[in-house]
């Protein structure tokens, strides 16, 4: 049959003749178009339930005064960005959001970049094993990776106090402190999520042609000359990706901190999503016109990454062709 | 034999999946079976009661109640219990999606009035043998009743006090310790206990910024300050920076300060705080009288070890405690299938037999506290129920005497940081001028209040800011109208 198909009649392309082919292959199209939409219709319907939709509604429920209790909302126009713009601890927020993301991006993308060139080496035994090893905290459950960070960590019977009794030091309460608890939150969350990197650079050195290695060494290249012209240059464009994926997703810890730290001690780690959960859920009386200004303004904050990512992604492709 | 194509797989799982979407879009409320006569007894399109509530000493005893009441009303009955720090957000998540359950405990910050008109409420309908089992005054207008119907019924006595000291007895003996009175006798032996090295002097639910705030609100009205969450009875107006406030602040300070407070208390939320004091190596919790019910539930073992000094006062006077009238315990959802039913189930609330299993679960005390002396109970909940009726004493209510105030109240917003993330931010080192501190929380308060009665004259409502006065309130007597 499908040589029937494509075997050309004489004279085929002829006006008139032509007709009945090209509606049946349109009528085909059709068909397959069709299916096509019907197997995307559940990503559209579910996308603009779930995205779309929510994001939407926040724009509108920002410019109302809704307490989530009552059905009324009344119009207050800009309101909740005055008054959001005014607390103080909006801002407090804000700034703990971007402290964590100054600690956890570079930890993230340095960090996972050298692991990756480490356990890309052919010399390395179990490589595989280790690459496992480093990508399962990201398959665990983030809450549960909290909750039992929190055990561990426990300053009176965790396994982090016996080994500070062990060293005969008084308690320290990371999590309890002020002081620590952000910076601790934040070796949590790379520890947990270091792996994703850690693909993401592996996949980069697989672009690397394994002839450009080879030629290398013919010339007499040792490693650290190895590194410094082949390897780092090649991989100049994924870091300005990578940084810039990595710096995104930092500003997604909500599920991590607050199953860790629920933003305590006194506000120290209440990074701008929990600073929105507190005012839409955890208040006695929800503010949830207030809390949605604070997520919009929030979301122009990653919109802001967001743009940075597509230059990015741009100036990765032109950097690629340059070397090509 | 019939052979599929990859294509016609494909398109079938694709067909299936448009169709598995579609029947969830469209809801798919499967109507449960109701049991036989459910219809009948609970309303016309009643298949079954649900029933929330966050009441954790509680919750064996709901469970056995909800299949005793489901057999005598006829209908199914679902229990459910919520952890008090998400109860809000359940009911509110609930009631934004129409899946609000039928019984439902009051853990909501709305006036009643505010409540009725968002919807949430629907009237009880108790029948007079009910009525006549509380004691009298229990239903007031503006907060149990609007208009003349009854919309919360309250099962829990407003005769109670939340930052009881509990100590273990088997500690205090061991170490050598007297159920302190004062301030001074409490760091006595919080001292004795860290000078003995075995077990850590105290714990506290410190994380739990809310619960910080109820005790040290407690804990300050019993020092002597003449209101109540801030607000003064005489004047009307918010004293946080009171002398008894920072008196039970810098109590707290001074035990942290000293390292009495177990390691991990800053960031401890209720569960981790009561499992650490049921655990039985902490010598003192400050905790309400439900105390003995939660500690139950996690560690049935502590219980005979579980002593009580009922409220400190800085320098040992006798603690006087002023509550309002009883507020709702219990609502029926606005748009419940079953009011019949579930105002049966409400009205068995107010049995002598469910009132002393309140009392036997060691909760907060019922509503009728005489049950109490024939309950089942320890020894120090009998007593700590037996010293609520000799010292929390009737309060005035700007609500009670004018109900246009719940239409302000409706308009007030949750004030943050609050007193409760002060204290922690106070402990924790974060603040250093606590009563700076406290100042600008009179102030914010007073903001906020000033706007919401604004508010509400701006739609008509007759109220002021003297409606929060009651200059004839007499300490240690209950205030009347």
């Amino acid at each position: 049959m499908t040589s029937q198909t494509r075997t050309r009649t004489p004279g085929a392309d002829a006006p008139g003749r032509t007709a009945p082919v090209s509606a049946d292959r349109r009528s085909r199209q059709r068909r397959r178009n069709l299916w096509i939409y019907a197997f995307l219709m559940p990503t559209f319907v579910l996308y603009g339930l779930y995205t779309i939709y929510p994001i939407l509604a926040s724009y509108w429920y920002s410019l109302v005064e809704w307490n989530g209790f009552s059905s009324q909302q009344r119009f207050v126009g800009i309101s909740n960005y005055e008054a959001v713009f005014a607390d103080p601890m909006f801002w407090s927020s804000v700034r703990i959001t971007l402290v964590f993301m100054l600690i956890v991006a570079p930890l993230r993308v340095f960090g996972a970049f050298f692991l990756a060139i480490l356990l890309n080496s052919p010399r390395l035994p179990f490589a595989t094993f280790f690459r496992t090893a480093y990508f399962i905290p990201v398959v665990t459950t983030t809450a549960i990776v909290g909750v039992v960070m929190r055990f561990i960590l426990d300053p009176g019977s965790g396994p982090f106090a016996a080994v500070v009794r062990l060293l005969g030091l008084a308690p320290i309460d990371l999590l309890g402190d002020s002081g620590t608890a952000l910076a601790t939150a934040a070796v949590v969350y790379v520890w947990k999520f270091f792996g994703i990197t850690m693909i993401y650079w592996l996949a980069a050195l697989q672009t690397i042609p394994r002839d450009l290695f080879e030629a290398a060494r013919i010339d007499g290249a040792n490693a650290v000359g190895v590194f410094r012209y082949i390897t780092l240059p090649m991989l100049l464009p994924f870091l300005l990706i990578i940084s810039v994926l990595t710096i995104e997703d930092c500003f997604r810890a909500f599920d991590l901190m607050y199953a860790m730290t629920a933003g305590g001690p006194f506000f120290s780690t209440e990074i701008i999503e929990i600073y929105i959960y507190r005012w839409a859920f955890a208040a006695s009386i929800p503010q949830l016109g207030f809390a949605s200004a604070a997520a919009v303004l929030f979301g122009v904050l990653v919109l802001a990454v967001v743009a940075l990512q597509a230059w990015a992604t741009v100036k990765s492709r032109a950097m690629q062709k340059g070397q090509r | 034999m019939t052979r599929f194509s990859r294509r016609v797989v494909w398109q079938s799982i694709g067909a299936g999946t448009v169709a598995a979407a579609l029947v969830a879009c469209s809801g798919g409320d499967v109507e449960p079976v109701a049991e036989e006569g459910a219809t009948a007894a609970g309303g016309s399109d009643c298949a079954g009661i649900t029933w929330w509530d966050h009441f954790g000493g509680l919750q064996d005893m709901h469970q056995e109640w909800a299949a005793q009441l489901s057999e005598e009303i006829g209908v199914p009955i679902e229990y459910t219990y919520n952890e008090p720090a998400r109860a809000v957000e359940g009911l509110q998540l609930a009631n934004q999606s129409d899946q609000l359950p039928d019984v439902y405990s009051n853990i909501l910050g709305l006036p009643l009035p505010a409540l009725i008109e968002a919807g949430w409420l629907h009237p009880i309908d108790l029948p007079e043998e009910a009525v006549d089992r509380l004691p009298e005054g229990t239903f007031v207008e503006g907060i149990t009743m609007l208009d003349g119907d009854i919309y919360g019924l309250p099962v829990l006595s407003d005769r109670q006090y939340w930052a009881a000291t509990w100590y273990n007895s088997e500690i205090a003996e061991e170490v050598g310790f007297e159920a302190p009175r004062s301030y001074d006798d409490l760091l006595t032996a919080l001292q004795a206990i860290d000078e003995h090295g075995e077990y850590a002097p105290m714990t506290l639910a410190l994380g739990f910024a809310g619960r910080m705030q109820e005790q040290v609100d407690d804990l300050a009205q019993a020092g002597g300050f003449p209101g109540y969450e801030g607000l003064r009875f005489d004047t009307g107006e918010y004293n946080y920076d009171h002398e008894s406030y920072i008196e039970a602040i810098e109590l707290l300070k001074t035990i942290s300060d000293n390292g009495w407070l177990l390691p991990g208390t800053n960031s401890f939320q209720i569960p981790d705080a009561r499992g650490r004091w049921a655990a039985g190596n902490v010598g003192f919790f400050i905790d309400g009288p439900w105390s003995p019910g939660g500690v139950r539930n996690l560690n049935a073992d502590h219980l005979p070890r579980m002593a009580t000094a009922g409220m400190l006062t800085p320098d040992g006077d006798e603690a006087v405690i002023t509550r309002g009238a009883p507020d709702p315990t219990w609502f029926i959802a606005g748009n419940t299938d079953c009011p019949e039913a579930a105002s049966e189930l409400l009205a068995s609330f107010t049995r002598d037999e469910y009132q002393v299993n309140l009392a036997e679960a060691m909760d907060q005390p019922p509503i009728n506290l005489g049950v109490v002396e024939d309950a089942d109970v320890i020894e120090p909940y009998a007593w700590i129920v037996d010293d609520f009726q000799k010292r929390v004493f009737r309060a005035p209510q700007p609500v009670v005497r004018n109900v246009d105030v719940t239409k302000a109240l409706a308009y007030t917003t949750p004030i943050s940081p609050g007193l409760g993330d002060i204290v922690q931010g106070y402990l924790g080192g974060d603040i250093t001028d606590l009563r700076g501190e406290l100042q600008a929380l009179n102030d914010r308060y007073e903001a906020d209040l000033t706007q919401a009665i604004e508010r509400a004259q701006a739609e008509g409502a007759d109220v002021s800011r003297d409606d929060w006065a009651f200059p004839d309130w007499e300490r240690g007597e209950d205030y009347t109208y």
